[in-house]
């Protein structure tokens, strides 16, 4: 009985599925007798298979719904928009009992009290009926609840049929197949049985076995093709669920809204199918809550007074996308700076600057809400940020487009498929990893003269400047601890461009092999915990690789997300045509990392022998004519020196006046070499949103030593 | 001996397979009205017919009326297969030469008994 029992489910829920579609375009076409035949049947059929299996409480409500729908079909009801709501309650009503079987196997014991309010509900719609003197009606009119006789015929199934076991199977464990399409599938894995037996009667050296090999590849490339198609679901099945959703949230928001679909035959992958669905389900919610105004203010913006949602899918490069436009208030881009700029999520500078694009994204971003008030409709704590992370996390993408007073578009871009990724593989510590490519946004190769030069350190931060924006870099190896192979800026290196849940970074990885189509395979839990791979895969040179969750990368890298690095760019790009311009000594305190301090605070540079430097309190000090200066050694230079036993070295010193509360006092700064004396901008906004002081100096962001900062020297000049 | 299953739902179909099965039965599915009258004009010939009432695409009346205007399997006893809702088809389905209706839900037995007033008597 198991399986009868779920196929039974599977069966009701399909019907179900198709009822609830039936009706809301009954609503729009109250005549249609075809769509009251289907609303009829799926009830009927409930009513008639649950008395197999013994589910006393679906069926007593199936039977109110289904003589209440009798009613309906014979023309004594009308269509109504309260019989479409009764409808809509039972519908709901057969599912929760749907649902408890599936679960639990049983239908529940509190059967009587919950539904009973709803079969008073049904059989006061029905009486509402004019009463028909139909001969043969009369035998089960108008009382429809617990009949004797029918008591005895169910007590008689029952006590044949067994109850039902617990149902295993659901409907979303299972899945309808074309049978041409599983009979294709057959044929070609005749082909591949005949392909292998060929091959193995053959050899590498015979004359076919490279025709054989090209065969192998054309069937095992069709048949991928064909369980590819199996899998794919239209979205019309999605799609579905919305008109009712749509309908009920227009009812409670006050709206009057229609809902349009095109290309719902447009098929995707089942798994990806389930993974969009809330994102979409959101974006429809809001599109009726926040984006279709009220009636009156849409006549009064001379619009009709229904609004519209319509839910577009179509095939686009290689992957599907789902559109949710309405055409309502749009988006007030200024509403969006403005709270954007209250979070803290930009600053004012940023936001003035904005494309209206950018500004609409800004509404992806994690802690940004548009709900004016938490509406009970929209405000469920889910933001338009998760959406975004939904769609991501399945490789996909999505992004706003909106336009005051015409409407609001929500683009969401999803692979076709989960199991089969495009990826580019990558060497790093003598692994490979893949990429995929949905991620990836372009490839640079960094030749080692330029390697040097190329990577910028802020702080502890390695940035690359790629046509005038700072990306950051993240050296794959020495995240994942794999040991410095080849990769050091000594050496040229390549940096794939990746961009993920906001993130944009590049990875620098030894070597590029070939871009290719791999076949994602979960990993166990083991190499789960790391949280840095969202699979593995076996290459085609039979080589195992692991696949790099972009996202996490960049999380567990510390990149922040791209609104952030975007901002700091742009102030430091703001910054540079306004900031006046000021003389800086450009040097290397630690390696590779330009300081700079204002030209002005610098008295001397000094060589002084290792020798001649004294140590007191843990403090290295320098007698500089007749004076004690302290020293100041923040890349631990003469710790270094002095490991090295490089007595007889010389130490560069810059002798500083610094001004500090007691008044002006010198010290000594050591450096390892000075690079340069040149006209720069100090980035004054960026340091008070960091605390840390930056400056352009010959278009190179360089730190301006702490100490000795902008307004350090300012402060000085005025004790001066 | 072999019978036609006509229901759209899969369920009954299946739950009449394995019944029908116990008692020896070969069976063979249609899904609606005209998917029956279809496997009937590809000349096969079946001793009897379970015919739902109440499907999409062609109703149980309706087929049964047509296979017998069109003489397919004049020899095939039809058992309309139905619900107390549908009742009022039932008289007008035997007018129009069922033989004999069957109530859902049913059991075995009641199948067994309903068979046996046909002339099949279980293997």
């Amino acid at each position: 009985m198991d399986d009868l029992t779920s196929e039974f489910i599977a069966e009701s829920q399909e019907g179900l599925d198709r009822m609830e579609r039936c009706l809301t375009e009954l609503e729009v076409r109250p005549d249609d007798g075809a769509l009251v035949g289907e609303i009829f049947r799926a009830v009927h059929t409930i009513k008639g298979t649950t008395g197999f299996l013994g589910f006393d409480r679906l069926e007593k409500l199936a039977h109110t719904g289904e003589h209440l729908l009798g009613s309906l079909r014979d023309g004594k009801l009308a269509v109504t928009s309260e019989l479409i709501s009764g409808l809509l309650s039972l519908l709901d009503g057969l599912r929760a009992i749907l649902v408890l079987i599936e679960e639990t196997g049983g239908e529940g014991t509190r059967a009587e009290d919950e539904d009973s309010a709803l079969i008073a509900e049904l059989t006061a719609l029905n009486g509402h009926a004019p009463l028909s003197v139909d001969a043969v009606d009369g035998v089960d009119e108008p009382n429809t609840v617990g009949m004797p006789h029918q008591e005895v015929e169910k007590a008689n199934s029952r006590a044949a049929v067994a109850p039902a076991a617990s149902a295993m199977g659901s409907a979303d464990k299972t899945l309808r197949i074309d049978v041409d399409v599983l009979n294709r599938m057959m044929n070609l894995v005749g082909e591949l049985v005949l392909t292998r037996n060929q091959m193995l009667q053959s050899n590498m050296e015979a004359a076919n076995f490279p025709e054989l090999a090209r065969r192998l590849d054309s069937v095992t490339a069709d048949l991928r093709e064909t369980v590819m198609q199996a899998r794919m679901q239209p979205v019309g099945n999605l799609f579905g669920k919305f008109p009712r959703l749509v309908r009920d949230l227009a009812r409670t928001c006050g709206r009057d809204v229609r809902i349009e679909f095109s290309g719902q035959e447009t098929g995707l992958d089942k798994s990806l199918l389930e993974a969009i669905k809330d994102p979409l389900t959101h974006a429809v919610r809001n599109a009726v809550d926040h984006g279709i105004e009220a009636p009156h203010v849409r006549v009064l913006a001379g619009k009709p007074a229904e609004g519209c949602v319509r839910l577009r899918a179509f095939h686009q490069s290689g992957s599907v996308v789902i559109e949710v436009a309405d055409d309502g208030a749009g988006i007030g881009i200024e509403r969006v700076l403005a709270k954007a700029v209250e979070r803290n999520l930009v600053t004012a500078e940023h936001a003035a600057e904005m494309s209206e694009r950018e500004a609409l994204q800004l509404i992806f971003l994690p802690g940004f809400s548009t709900a004016a008030a938490v509406t009970n409709v929209s405000g469920r704590g889910v933001g338009m940020d998760v959406v975004r992370a939904n769609v991501e996390k399945v490789g996909g993408s999505v992004e706003i487009e909106s336009k005051m007073g015409v409407g609001t578009t929500l683009r969401m871009r999803v692979p076709l498929t989960l199991a089969i990724v495009p990826a580019l593989v990558v060497r790093s510590g003598g692994q490979s990893f893949a990429l995929p490519q949905t991620a990836l946004v372009e490839l640079v190769y960094v030749p080692r003269r330029e390697a040097e030069k190329a990577v910028e350190k802020i702080g502890a931060a390695a940035l690359y400047r790629l046509r005038e924006r700072l990306l950051p870099i993240v050296w794959l190896d020495r995240l994942l601890g794999l040991g410095t192979q080849y990769t050091d800026e000594a050496h040229g290196f390549y940096l794939a461009v990746l961009e993920a849940e906001g993130c944009r970074y590049g990875l620098v990885v030894d070597d590029l092999l070939a871009p290719e189509e791999i076949v994602v395979k979960p990993l166990s839990s083991v190499l789960r915990e790391i949280g840095l791979f969202s699979g593995a895969t076996v290459l085609g040179n039979g080589a195992l690789a692991l696949i790099l969750d972009i996202g996490a990368t960049a999380a567990r890298a510390g990149v922040k997300p791209m609104e952030e690095v975007a901002e700091g760019v742009a102030l430091v790009e703001a910054k540079t045509e306004q900031a006046e311009d000021v003389s800086f000594m450009v040097f290397e305190e630690r390696a590779k990392e330009r300081t700079a301090l204002p030209l002005d605070v610098v008295e001397r540079i000094e060589s002084v022998p290792l020798t001649q430097i004294e140590y007191a309190g843990g403090r290295a000090l320098l007698q500089y004519r007749g004076e004690l200066l302290p020293l100041c050694d923040d890349g631990n230079l003469l710790i270094e020196m002095e490991d090295r036993e490089q007595e007889e070295s010389l130490v560069t010193v810059l002798i500083c006046a610094h001004a500090g509360t007691g008044g002006r006092h010198r010290i000594g700064m050591v450096v390892r070499r000075v690079l340069d004396v040149s006209p720069g901008r100090m980035l004054e906004e960026y340091a008070s949103a960091s605390g840390m002081e930056l400056a352009l100096v010959k278009e190179k962001l360089t730190m301006v030593h702490r100490q000795f900062g902008a307004k350090a020297a300012a402060t000085w000049k005025e004790v001066a | 001996m072999r019978a036609l299953i006509v229901d759209d739902s899969s369920f009954i179909r299946d739950y009449l397979r394995q019944l029908l099965d116990r008692m020896g039965i070969a069976c063979e599915e249609a899904v609606d009205g005209s998917d029956a009258l279809e496997v009937l004009a590809e000349a096969q010939a079946f001793d009897l017919m379970l015919l739902d009432v109440n499907m999409p695409v062609m109703d149980g009346l309706a087929c049964v009326k047509a296979l017998r205007e069109a003489r397919l399997g004049p020899e095939m006893k039809v058992m309309m297969v139905t619900t107390e809702a549908d009742h009022s088809f039932i008289a007008a389905a035997l007018d129009n030469g069922a033989d004999e209706f069957l109530m859902k839900p049913f059991t075995p037995e009641s199948l067994r008994e309903k068979m046996a007033l046909l002339g099949f008597t279980a293997a």
